[in-house]
Formats: structure tokens, sequence, C-alpha cells
């Protein structure tokens, strides 16, 4: 063990808690094992069900804990305590030998809403999709999907619910961009995250409006105080558009006692025109670059880090997709082929997108005494996005979009220092939001200028008990939206609009010491009308629509339950969701008749109007181990949405998803580690839950996909190598899917190889 | 203490110097340079005589009013040299004509006439891009017997001109996305 990080354990302003089991082989609870911090000698037995709890641990420290038993091997056990309640721990014990197999840390790290549903992937689990947009990583998560919009942009979905309906919280700055578009996805270089946390579910009482579907939460590691340098280089290379990702980071704690950290990162990538089985979908090719730094101080009692990121891409929108009017939606749902068949290049032509998301942040925190734990933390976000689109007179480098927005974000966090089992936080946070479009597009703006200002106040608290843990949670909103547009006759308008809310959340949480959890949750969550969906007005591109916003519309009200098992044993894992979720006042775009007639031909006609709707599911994932290395993984998500005030489907939810991995997996072989070899199937059904006629084409048919990976890790002095090998869609399927805006127009990308590798050096190549 | 809790002050202070440093200009109209509001349609008998004019117009862009068309009757068994003109046509009443920017990119575009059957009316191409391809800003129009019927007037933009049948007059294969289809159509009659 290199690291004994037991510094500063003094128990006053230290409150986590950590509990856990310690089982044997036979998943049987080791009664009586001592567990012990080494440094500052606290240490607890475990009970009769194997069951232990360590009070008064630090946030942000790193302990060595040691676990010993008479009989058994005595372990040591590194544990790098977060910010939050750590994850509960299951350790497992081999009976005395003199093989040393490692501890089995069979836990997730959890956020601090544990009542509600929600999944983890870990750095390495992140690996292995490395260089994938976001939406794509995530939906490896069972009960996430993705919007796309052609091969090159996709926006993540959960539960049924995205764009404003699920909220991302970068680095803990909810994300602001563009994100009423589904063609906008987040701008966020997953390279960044060490992990990425997944709540299904309604939090918006702790992280506000539009968290509805769900919160998504992008974590960076820690800055490594207290440790020397480590650093890691990815390089990805794909064939589906001959990609080129290379990405790295380099981190060090320094100053004289550590107490000082930085951290570097990049990311460059490089993507040709995509390939589907028997075409190039023209002007598909993309760009990407990215970088972020971190610096910080860290003491006992206080500590300040601040943390920049820019986030740029240029990207093409596949060519055949852009369409005059429906006269040309229909010829290119009538060729087999798209319209536009493109050859392999790097170059990106229009339409194509240029975005730019510039993050800075600054949080601090100081422990008080008495008052708790107070965190302040403020984000400064600004995006530009521009469009540029097929024009005519030479306007081809003059955006048709040009918008900037401009959001301060500033949280004040107080968590209380626990008593009597209670432990709560409450705090306050506010919003500035400017939105401006650059004027000399010569083009009507699509949204208008607006200012939108934000403040909510929250207060939860969370009683650990000897069975039932309860969160309950309250949070006032207030929301100030003034727009400034104009009319059809360009005279400038001002209308305001002031939206308050009240949510509320109850969750009850318990786990068994035989590794069944129960997760329960009733909450609300809200979501004020946008200015797009209250203003839009006139020809949305590339939709071959005419689109106009309703000022009389009323802000979303959520109400939302979840149940969710979970059955962790040594052979089986099993998670089974149930949620449902009821939106008031729903916000869509309803297609309306007469079709509007221009001269530019047909266009149908879409109002933003209000409904009640249902969404309800089921999230299931199974993992069975046998024969001590093989293993099969299953995946079932579904879902059924209704517009129960009419009495219809709701539009652009996704099919029925079923996914079986199956492979095998040895820790180590020899001098290698980490060795896996994995086939997976995906099987995604047709939509049949669509109105009859309200589509310009039927949903796809069902599809179903092979997939193979396979990886392995080397580890010498103060370097590990981790390299992994991957085919997508290995039968070069043709398929469309129904999530995709694009499928009137062309297929799904075909076969794509992959290759990854990633190189980590210094004192994290160490495990 | 106090000078962590002054730090604090500080940030937030910078906050709000951030957001008060914006301008705070009214923001000016767009003028919507490409949105084709008025396309005019001259035949001019090649015998000689009064041009007669086709126009349709849609000041208020898509969606609010429907559009306004003017087309008077055409004679039976007559030849018309046939000149078309787009204009763009701002709320400030100014009027912008925007038929040179099609002729510049004349490789890119092309006009098609779509004549319902029963509809007596032939056209033929009378003028060439660079590649020696129609634009069709200039056309011949062949009426035949008395009849009526409607046509619309197509105006697609990165099509495939080379595609077959597409420099004889037939969109069908043509692709590219369309800048101008004349909805509803002029209802014409011959007489």
């Amino acid at each position: 063990m290199l690291l004994v990080g037991s510094q500063r354990a003094y128990a006053q302003s230290c409150t986590v808690t950590l509990e856990g089991s310690v089982l044997d082989e036979n998943d049987q609870p080791v009664v009586a094992a001592q567990l012990i911090i080494l440094g500052n000698q606290q240490g607890v037995i475990t009970d009769t069900t194997g069951y232990f709890r360590l009070h008064h641990l630090c946030p942000h420290t790193t302990y060595t804990l040691q676990i010993t038993m008479l009989g058994f091997d005595s372990q040591e056990l590194l544990l790098p305590v977060g910010h939050q309640a750590p994850p509960k721990l299951q350790i497992k014990l081999n009976t005395s030998s003199k093989t040393l197999d490692e501890v089995t840390v069979a836990a997730q790290k959890e956020s601090d809403w544990m009542s509600l549903p929600q999944q983890t992937l870990t750095a390495e689990q992140l690996a292995k999709s490395s260089g994938k947009p976001l939406a794509e990583m995530l939906k490896e998560v069972s009960g996430v999907s993705s919007l796309t919009t052609g091969a090159s942009i996709s926006k993540p979905v959960i539960h049924g619910l995205y764009s404003n309906r699920v909220l991302i919280l970068n680095n803990g700055i909810r994300q602001e961009g563009q994100q009423w578009g589904s063609e906008h996805a987040p701008e966020i270089d997953p390279f960044v995250a060490s992990q990425l946390t997944v709540i299904k579910g309604a939090a918006s009482v702790r992280y506000g409006a539009e968290a509805m579907g769900g919160v998504i939460l992008v974590n960076p590691a820690a800055l490594p105080y207290g440790m020397r340098g480590s650093g890691q280089a990815t390089i990805v290379g794909s064939s589906n558009g001959r990609q080129g990702i290379f990405s790295g980071w380099v981190e060090s704690g320094f100053g004289k006692r550590k107490q000082w950290a930085a951290r570097l990162q990049a990311t460059s990538k490089n993507v040709g025109t995509l390939q589907s089985p028997d075409y190039y979908l023209a002007n598909t090719a993309f760009q990407e670059f990215n970088f972020s730094g971190a610096v910080g101080f860290k003491q006992e009692k206080r500590g300040i880090e601040i943390f920049f990121s820019r986030f740029t891409t240029s990207l093409g929108i596949f060519r055949a997709a852009h369409i005059g009017n429906l006269t040309d939606l229909e010829a290119a749902i009538n060729s087999p082929r798209p319209l536009f068949e493109g050859q392999f290049t790097y170059d990106i032509a229009n339409p194509r997108q240029k975005i730019e998301h510039n993050l800075l942040k600054v949080n601090a925190f100081y422990k008080i005494p008495k008052l708790g734990l107070l965190q302040i933390q403020y984000g400064w976000q600004i995006n530009t996005r521009q469009e540029f689109d097929i024009r005519i007179g030479g306007r081809f480098n003059i955006p048709a979009l040009n918008m900037e927005l401009q959001t301060h974000t500033l949280e004040l966090a107080v968590e209380r220092p626990s008593s009597n089992k209670w432990k709560g936080s409450w705090g306050l946070q506010g919003l500035l939001q400017f939105n401006s479009n650059v004027p000399g597009t010569g083009v009507r703006p699509l949204v208008p200028n607006f200012d939108n200002y934000g403040i909510g106040l929250f207060w939860t608290e969370k009683r650990v008990g000897d069975k039932w843990d309860w969160e309950f949670g309250l949070r006032y909103d207030y929301r100030f939206l003034s727009v400034l547009r104009f009319d059809t006759q360009d005279n400038l308008l001002n209308p305001r609009f002031n939206f308050q809310n009240i949510s509320a959340s109850v969750g009850a949480h318990r786990h068994w010491e035989n590794g069944i959890t129960w997760r329960n949750n009733i909450g609300t969550a809200w979501r004020p009308p946008q200015a797009y969906e209250l203003y839009s007005q006139g020809l949305h591109h590339g939709a071959a629509a005419l689109e106009f916003g309703d000022e009389n519309l009323r802000a979303e009200q959520a109400y939302q339950t979840s149940s969710t098992w979970q059955v962790q044993r040594k052979r089986i894992d099993i998670e089974i969701g149930l949620y449902a979720n009821y939106i008031n006042n729903y916000i869509f775009l309803n297609p309306e008749l007469p079709p509007a007639l221009t001269i530019r031909g047909a266009f149908p006609v879409f109002n933003f109007r209000q409904t009640d709707a249902l969404l309800a599911g089921v999230d299931l994932i199974a993992k069975y181990r046998f024969v001590k290395v093989g293993f099969v993984q299953a995946k079932a998500a579904l879902i059924r949405a209704r517009d129960v005030r009419n009495q219809r489907f709701l539009p652009f939810i996704p099919a029925d998803r079923y996914e079986v991995t199956a492979g095998c997996q040895w820790e180590e072989v020899g001098q290698w580690q980490d060795i896996i070899a994995a086939f997976t199937l995906q099987h995604v059904l047709q939509q049949f839950r669509v109105e009859p006629n309200s589509d310009y084409a039927p949903p796809p048919p069902t599809y179903t996909l092979l997939n193979f990976q396979a990886g392995v890790t080397k580890q010498w002095n103060g370097h590990r190598l981790a390299f992994s090998f991957m085919v997508e869609n290995i039968l070069n399927i043709r398929y469309r899917d129904y999530m995709n805006r694009f499928r009137y127009f062309g297929d799904e990308i075909g076969r794509n190889f992959t290759v990854r590798l990633l190189w980590t050096f210094g004192q994290k190549a160490k495990k | 203490m106090y000078k962590f809790t002054r730090t604090l002050l500080l940030l937030w202070m910078v906050g709000v110097a951030f957001t008060s440093c914006r301008k705070k200009n009214d923001p000016k109209p767009e003028n919507p340079e490409e949105e084709i509001n008025r396309l005019v349609m001259t035949f001019t008998p090649v015998a000689g005589g009064a041009p007669i004019v086709f126009r349709y117009e849609d000041l208020d862009g898509p969606g609010g009013n429907a559009p306004v068309l003017t087309n008077p009757p055409l004679q039976a068994n007559r030849q018309y040299n046939v000149a078309i003109q787009v204009f763009k046509v701002k709320s400030t009443g100014e009027v912008e004509e925007k038929t040179p920017e099609v002729l510049t990119e004349g490789d890119e575009h092309q006009f098609f006439f779509r004549a319902t059957a029963g509809l007596n009316l032939t056209f033929s191409y009378t003028d060439v891009d660079k590649n020696q391809r129609p634009i069709g800003l200039s056309t011949r129009f062949t009426t035949g017997n008395a009849s009526s019927g409607s046509l619309t007037v197509i105006l697609r933009h990165e099509l495939n001109k080379a595609a077959a049948g597409v420099a004889a007059g037939d969109a069908t294969n043509a692709g590219g996305e369309t800048d101008i289809e004349t909805t509803p159509p002029f209802a014409v009659t011959i007489q």
C-alpha cells in the first residue's frame, strides 16, 4: 500500500459515516471481524450479520482500512472518502491461505440522494467506451437511451425525457447551453470525467428546475492533494469515419505539505465522413478540441479550487437531411438511398454547426464550528453557437443562427454537523442568464433575446436509521424571464414572466445485510417554459416544419415515484427499477391542420401545446457469474408514455430495448490483468406505440446488433497500459432507429472497429 | 475567518460585475434577405403584343395571411418568351431584386414548371449556366388549344443538374432542396 493518508482525523469537523459488511467467500457474514483505520486507530467490530459502521470520517481524505479476523487473510483497503456519503462497502475475506487475492469492493459510489435509482460509470467502465460522445457512453446505464440527429449529434434520454427535462451537472455546475434544441448535443468533453452518475428520477429538490427526467453528474477526479505526479494518455482509433482521438491529463500535488494540487487536461477528436453499410453519409465529419485546467488549495478547515474548461467543436450535418419543403421530404423518404451521397473526407461543408463552451468555476469550502461545512460555488459559462446553412447569394460563411448565452450560477450550501442520526443541508442557488442573438445573420432568430433570473432555496434532511434511511427535501424556486422579441411587423416587444414553484421529495432506503437494497422515492419537479417554447416563430430548417410558440404556456409540474430493488450476491447481481412520472402541463409540439402554403411549398404547422403526460416503465439489469471467469449480463428498458388528456401516445419515446452480454473475465493471468472478452447482442423493437398517420414515415422496424469487445491491462513499475479492441455492428446490419431525427434520410452507421490504448503513469498507475 | 469571508464576498462582487458590464442595447430586427416573397413571371408574346404578367406574393412570410396570386389568361396557340424575376419585399416596403443572386449561382439553381394534365402548355429552356445546362430564368412557353389547369413554378438549389431528364425540365431525378414551390399553384386559363 502506498498511501497512508490518515490525515487530520479530528472528530469535531469530520462527520462522514461509512457502512458496509464483511463476508466470506460463500457470502456468509463474518462475525466479529475487526476493522481498524490505520493512523488514528479508530476501530469497530462487525455484528452478527457482518455489518459495521465507522463514524466521524473526514471528507476529502484517503484512509487505509485494515480488516482482520482469525482464520482469514487480513486485508488492507484504501478508502478515499469524498465529500459525500461514501458507498456502502462489501468486503470479502478469504480463508487463510497463501493466495493474496485483492479485496473485492463490490460497491457503487452513490450521490447524496440515495433513495432515487441511480447508476455510476466508473473510470474503468468509461475507459471501455472512451472517445464516444457523452450520450452514447451513458447508454451503458439501463433506462438511458439517446436522441440522435444523424450520426454526429447525440443527446441523453432518461426514462423517455430529454433536452430541457434532463439536467446535466458538469463538475457541479448546471450545464447551460442551447439545450432546448433536439439537434444540440451537450457541450461536454467526457474525458474530463472520472465518473458519470445518472440519477434516474425527479431530483429537482436538490438540483433545481429541469431535473425532471433525471440528472447526469459529470464528475472529474478529486485533485491529487498530498500525492505525487501522475498522468494519462489515451489514443482511440476507429475505422468508421477513420477517427482519431487523443486525450490526456497530468496532475500533481505540490507545495511544502502538498496542500496544493493542479491538473491539466486536453482532448482532440477528428472524425471523417461516417459510413453506413451501403454508402457514405455525406457531410458527417466533425472535429473537437477541448481543454481544462484546475488548481486547488486545501487545508483541514478550508479550501478553494478554480476550474476552467473550454469545449470547441465544428460538425457537419448529414447533407441528405437538409430539405426545402414537404415535397423534398417525400422524395427523400421514397428514395431507397440518400439523394446526396458523399465520399470520404475530413472536410466539413454546410450545413454545419460551430460551437464553443467555456466554463469557469470557483468553489470553496469552510468549516464553521456549530454551523457546519459551508460550501460556495460560482460558475460562469459562455456558450456560443453558430449554425451555417445552405444559402444563396454567397452567404455560406454567414451563420444563419448565431447566439451567445451567458450564464452565472452561484450556490451556497451548508452541511449541518450530524446529530442523532440526522444529517442535513440547506442552501441557496442563484442563476443569471442572458441570451443574445448576434446581429447580421440575415435570418429571423429562432429564439429571441432574453434575460433569465432564478433563485432557489433548498433544505434536505437525512435520517440514518438502523434499518431504514429516510430522506426529506423541500425547495422553493423563483424565475423571472424578460424577452426582447420582434413581431411579424418588426415591432420590438418586451414580454415578462414570473414563475414560482415549491418542490418536495420523500425517500426511504433500506439495506439488508444479505446484499439487498430497496430504494423508494416520491417527489415533484418542475420546469418553466423556455423562450423557444414561448416565442418560436417560423420555419425550423432541416425539420421542414413551421413551429409556433405560445406565450400562454404555463410551467410543467411533474409528480414522480420510483421503487428499486437491488440484490448483490456472490454470483448474481439484479436490479429492477419501476417508475411512474405524471407531468401536468407537459409541453410538446402538436401537428395542426391545415398545412401552411408558402412560396417555398407546403409546410406542416406545429404549435406548442400543453397536455398531461404519464410516463411509466421498468429498467432491469441482471448479471450472473459462473465457473469463476464466465459472466452473462442482461438489460432491459421498457417505457410506456401516454398523453392522458387526449388519450394518445406521445411521440419520440424510445422503443423497448434488450441487451445481453456474455463473456469471460480474468483478474490476472500471468503478467496480465483485467482480461476481458465479451459479445453483446442489442435488440431494439420497432416503436409500435405511435398514433397512426402522425409521422411522415412509419417507425423503423426491429433490429438486432452484434458487438464484440476485448481488453487487457499490463502493469510495471510506475506504468499501467490498458489495451482494448471493439467491433460494433459486426454483421454490418442495415438499420434505422426511431430515436434518430434523420431516420427518414439515411441508415445508421455500419461496422466499426475501434482500438483503444490507455497509458497511465506516476502515482495513479499503481492501484 | 474574516479574510475568508472577504474572499467570498469579493467573488460574488466579481460575479455581479460581470453581469452589469453587459451591453443593454436593444436588438435590431434581422432582414431575412433570402426569404423571397414575390415571384414575377412575364409572358411576352413572340409575335408581339402586350406582355402578360403572373405574380405570386406572400409578404408576411410563412404562416399568417395566405399568398396572393395574379394570373391573367394566356392566348391559345401562341409562343411566349418568359422571364422570371424574384424579389424580397422588406417590412419597410423597400424592394430588393434577388434574380441576380440566382443567376450568379446559376450552376447550382434550376427552375422547373409543372403543368397539370389537360393544360395545353409546354416549355423549353432558353438560357444556360457556365456548364451549358439550363437555369430557367428565361424560357419559351408554347400554348395549345383552349384549356385550363394549374402551373407550379419550382426553384431547386444544389441539385444534380447532370441527372437524367433534368436538362429537359423533369425534376424527378434532380434531388436538391426546394427554394421556391408556388403553393397554391397558378390557376392558368388558355383561351
